[in-house]
């Protein structure tokens, strides 16, 4: 909706409501005891109930309303601002410490609320050069604050337990940064940087000393350069450079013997408080426009490109394990995915 | 209308470096402060109970556990009883990592239901666990068939190709939530030796909470997980049955799971679970381990081919 010439917003509202339905189990679990000092315990279950199919074991309405502003100061800057409130039904549950395909989700019950989230953006704008055109701009700050966040008891199983709502544990998140982006689009030479400094933190009672720790997927840096070159109107060289700060880990201090385990010891049940390695990668690719298109209709290109050029192992997850010649001895392994140069050749065609 | 279809990827090279590696790394990790460790599984029955005491370690110290030296260690129980425990010596100036409690003639450690507390003064510190000694049920037989695995894939070399297999029988008690702690030991005629062959926990008469296994017999794969490999003549086959607490088959099962817990499913290591707290709940210092009294039922036999089960597999 336009206010003046200059000024448009756009705001709304949305109503949802999730009704957890029978044929099942519910379960009510024993409540959460604080205890300075001591994290939080597998809740052992107290009670369960059945229900018949279609009857509601529990029932969440959520509103979620939307608001964005976008104020055109001149012709080449503008401002645009925005806040909305989500709510999310399904729930991702992952121990692990790397993402995996197996990560498995689960929906609302009675004992796991929505997650809501309300997240406030504020940028600026701005093109340069002729027809402001030449250079895009931008910087873009951001708060959001989440309520209703999943973690987990230590130790915790999640696969194959009928009762792993007693290993959860509910907290509150918040992820705040500044992202920076320039774009070249004219010339030979074009491309974009961006930069993104950001935190993604989280507090649980019973988790780290009830002490706000990163989550699994704060990353401090994250920098994006991509720099295209045209050779000649069919000929193009492109590069891709990432860089990303590690992610958070939790690395065990001590360990200790027991009958003939040897378990490790993470003293002051800290979380997170260690990074792995930061990831870097080059990529890099040579596009050659054919001179005709498959079968002689539309278009088509080559494309000959190195992922990881410059072949490094980037650590996908740290995890700790007993020596396998000497389970005696304790090491750290670090596990790189595409942990070497990847060539490829791609035919494109269009018709 | 143009459908355009985009990227149609013909990848010549790509899937064959689709593979992930591993690298063993060095790691900074800050130390931490050495803990008084515990493995206290005294049991009850006959004999000397003993009970292992030593200091944690940094993660990286690949060098052997420490002895916790100079503890005074004792239990009492709830009839007012009090056994000491006195470090056993290797030589007269090598300590061990033991703590024994020499029973008198006819003396048997452990009553059914009664309450152990464990407390052990170390180092300026004092530290106390309590356990009580649940019920556990008898053991009813060991049996065992006669197994020829030479053609299995995925045979050892050395492996003993045709022998008996053990299966150890007993009935999980009425009522939920009885733990046990199952250690199978095989007689080594050569050394004259029992030597432990395999362990596993349970709950009621299956693996796991939520079984609905509660008064069974114990569940096939736990029957046979007393033995790693087939027995031959003359062997002997023992089987010890430990009652162990909820909270003790919660440590185990961690145990066992942080064994395996590596590669892409790997957890963060976290604190371990103990049963072993400083008295004094405000001190830095803190203790590792678990401290337990099990009820203990055993049973063993010798391999005797004209006593061999019929395989009904």
């Amino acid at each position: 909706m336009k206010i003046t010439p200059a000024i448009s917003v756009q705001y709304g509202l949305r109503y949802s409501n999730f009704d957890y339905l029978g044929e099942g189990s519910a379960y009510t679990f024993e409540p959460y005891v604080y205890k300075a000092n001591e994290n939080a315990q597998r809740r052992q279950l107290i009670d369960s109930k059945y229900y018949k199919s279609g009857e509601s074991i529990a029932n969440y309405g959520n509103w979620e309303p939307r608001f964005s502003a976008n104020i055109n100061l001149n012709s080449s800057t503008s401002l645009k601002m925005s806040y909305n409130r989500t709510a999310q039904y399904l729930h991702l549950m992952s121990n692990t410490a790397a993402s995996t395909p197996l990560d498995i989700w689960t929906p609302t019950t009675n004992n796991i609320k929505p997650q809501l989230a309300d997240q406030v953006a504020f940028g600026v704008f701005k093109n340069f050069g002729a027809d402001q055109n030449d250079f895009e701009t931008s910087i873009e700050v951001y708060y959001k604050k989440l309520q209703n966040q999943i973690d987990y008891i230590d130790n915790s199983e999640l696969f194959l337990n009928e009762y792993f709502e007693g290993d959860l544990l509910f907290g509150k998140g918040r992820a705040y940064g500044a992202e920076f982006f320039v774009k070249k689009n004219t010339g030979k030479f074009n491309g974009w940087l961006s930069y993104t400094l950001s935190r993604t933190e989280r507090q649980v009672l019973g988790v780290n000393a009830n002490k706000w720790f990163p989550s699994r997927f704060d990353r401090t840096h994250v920098v994006n350069l991509v720099a295209m070159y045209d050779l000649t109107k069919t000929f193009s060289l492109s590069s891709n450079f990432a860089f990303y700060t590690g992610v958070p880990y939790t690395f065990p201090r001590g360990k200790f013997v027991y009958d003939d385990y040897i378990l490790p010891d993470n003293e002051n049940s800290s979380r997170n408080d260690s990074r792995v390695t930061n990831y870097h990668r080059l990529d890099l690719s040579a596009t050659l426009q054919a001179k005709r298109g498959l079968f002689k209709k539309g278009t088509a290109n080559w494309v000959f490109s190195i992922y990881n050029a410059y072949n490094r192992r980037n650590a996908f997850s740290v995890y700790f394990r007993q020596n396998e010649d000497d389970n005696t001895k304790t090491e750290a392994v670090k596990l790189s995915i595409f942990g070497s140069v990847l060539p490829a050749v791609t035919y494109n065609f269009k018709f | 209308m143009q459908i355009s279809y985009k990227y149609l990827i013909i990848s010549l090279l790509g899937v064959i470096s689709l593979s992930s590696c591993e690298d063993v790394i060095s790691v900074d990790v800050p130390r931490n402060e050495e803990k008084l460790v515990v493995d206290g599984q005294l049991f009850n029955g006959e004999g000397v109970q003993s009970i292992k005491l030593m200091v944690s370690q940094a993660y990286f110290d690949n060098s052997k556990p420490l002895p916790a030296n100079d503890a005074v260690v004792k239990v009492t129980d709830n009839e007012g009883n009090k056994y000491d425990f006195i470090q056993r010596l290797d030589s007269l100036k090598n300590p061990t990592v033991f703590y024994d409690w020499k029973p008198k003639a006819n003396e048997i450690f452990g009553k059914l239901n009664n309450t152990y507390k464990l407390e052990i003064d170390y180092k300026g510190e004092s530290y106390e666990s309590t356990t009580k000694l649940n019920r556990v049920p008898k053991i009813d037989s060991i049996i065992y068939v006669y197994k020829d695995i030479t053609d299995n894939p995925g045979n050892a070399e050395d492996e003993v190709k045709k022998g008996y297999r053990p299966e150890f029988y007993a009935r999980d008690l009425d009522g939920n939530g009885d733990c046990y702690f199952i250690k199978g030991y095989w007689y080594d005629n050569k050394t004259k030796k029992w030597k432990l062959e395999r362990q596993q926990i349970a709950y009621d008469a299956a693996f796991q909470a939520g079984s609905r296994a509660d008064g069974l017999v114990f569940i096939l794969p736990i029957r046979r997980a007393i033995a790693r490999k087939l027995y031959l003549e003359g062997d002997s086959s023992r089987v010890e049955l430990y009652s162990i607490s909820q909270n003790h088959y919660d440590f185990l099962r961690a145990a066992d799971n942080e064994e395996n817990n590596q590669g892409l499913f790997a957890t963060p290591p976290a604190t371990f679970l103990t049963n072993i707290f400083n008295k004094n709940a405000s001190s830095s210092k803190k203790a590792l381990g678990w401290f337990s009294v099990a009820g203990l039922s055993k049973f063993q036999t010798v391999i005797d081919p004209k006593k061999a089960s019929k395989d009904n597999d």
